[in-house]
């Protein structure tokens, strides 16, 4: 189904250090699982415009670089995995990923502003973020004090963990 | 003006206390290529910055390596947390200790305290992103030092993560930088 040029992501799927089964948002309004699987189809459907391929927001996050291209590691040092082991880090996660991909695209877009493709995609992932933002903040409260889930009954923005602590 | 979030821009979870890791981790939160040097001279630089792309990029990576302070800030907590005052002997943070407390102090690997002089900046664009992506370059070559220091992977993931920050920040200086050559011709 993808292309071979375009298949830039094998070794995320052979070396088999990820979960096979990523985890997934169900999206509120609709019911349906959403993102990564429209998400990359979307990345691998990228054009090859400079030669700036984007991987998808797990690999991304997990690397800290979202441009197959400019992915350089360090020795033979293979990116951590990142290991949800409570629902809270996993919702928490999505929203890291989604906030990275959008991160790493925008700076892509504060130089190459016109390219159509890549502000899609930023586009895309803005949509994905915004819906994993308001399955975590459901669930365990606001991140930042204007968030849409307010604290109404009392000021619950102080709630722990604080982001250096660790989370669990 | 700077919105807060509450949640890092890359998990750490740090189980394991390790005082000399965080006394080494210290040159990145107030060293001179480290994360609080960056955020605030890209931040600076931005003001004269000739074009939209310019106040943009700087913007959004001075904002960005705020981000990374915070992540730095998180490690040398997790590693010092509980720590006891025979502990912080051992690891040369005694001295520290005596002048701060277990509070945050942003200073070099050898205690020189962070100084604005990090922010260089000449208001030539050519000459402000050629000095930063050497500051990219050198923050990077930092990271992997760091990284030859410690075994732990709950320390190398994120260190992993912010070198592999400092090349994309580097190579989008270097693009702007090679169209503004162009360009800004006298």
């Amino acid at each position: 189904m993808y292309s071979q040029e375009n298949y830039y992501l094998d070794d995320y799927r052979q070396n088999a250090i990820y979960p096979k089964a990523m985890p997934y948002v169900v999206n509120p309004n609709t019911g349906m699982n959403t993102f990564d699987n429209n998400t990359f189809n979307n990345t691998f459907m990228m054009s090859n415009y400079n030669n700036d391929k984007v991987v998808d927001s797990y690999l991304g996050l997990v690397r800290g670089n979202m441009f197959a291209n400019l992915y350089d590691p360090y020795r033979n040092y293979k990116p951590m995995e990142i290991r949800s082991s409570s629902e809270r880090e996993e919702l928490m996660q999505k929203v890291q990923q989604y906030a990275f991909a959008m991160n790493d695209i925008a700076l892509y877009l504060d130089v190459y502003p016109n390219n159509k493709d890549m502000l899609n995609l930023y586009n895309e992932y803005l949509k994905n973020y915004n819906i994993a933002l308001g399955n975590f903040e459901r669930r365990f409260g606001p991140i930042s004090r204007d968030s849409m889930v307010a604290s109404t009954d009392r000021w619950n923005y102080d709630d722990k963990p604080w982001p250096w602590e660790v989370q669990k | 003006m700077w919105k807060y979030e509450k949640i890092l821009q890359y998990p750490i979870n740090i189980k394991k206390k390790d005082l000399k890791m965080a006394r080494y981790l210290i040159e990145q939160y107030g060293g001179s290529n480290g994360e609080l040097a960056a955020a605030f001279r890209y931040l600076n630089q931005r003001y004269t910055m000739p074009d939209e792309k310019g106040k943009a990029l700087l913007t959004d990576i001075g904002t960005e390596e705020l981000a990374h302070v915070e992540m730095i800030s998180a490690m040398i907590y997790q590693l010092t947390k509980d720590a006891s005052i025979d502990e912080l002997k051992k690891a040369g943070m005694d001295t520290n200790y005596a002048a701060h407390g277990k509070s945050l102090y942003p200073t070099d690997v050898n205690g020189v305290p962070f100084t604005v002089a990090y922010f260089a900046s000449t208001g030539d664009p050519v000459a402000d992103l050629s000095e930063d992506m050497a500051a990219e370059q050198k923050a990077r070559a930092v990271y992997e030092n760091l990284i030859n220091l410690t075994d732990d992977m709950d320390v190398i993931g994120p260190l992993l993560y912010l070198r592999q920050r400092e090349i994309i920040h580097f190579n989008r200086f270097k693009e702007l930088y090679e169209e503004y050559k162009k360009t800004t011709k006298k």
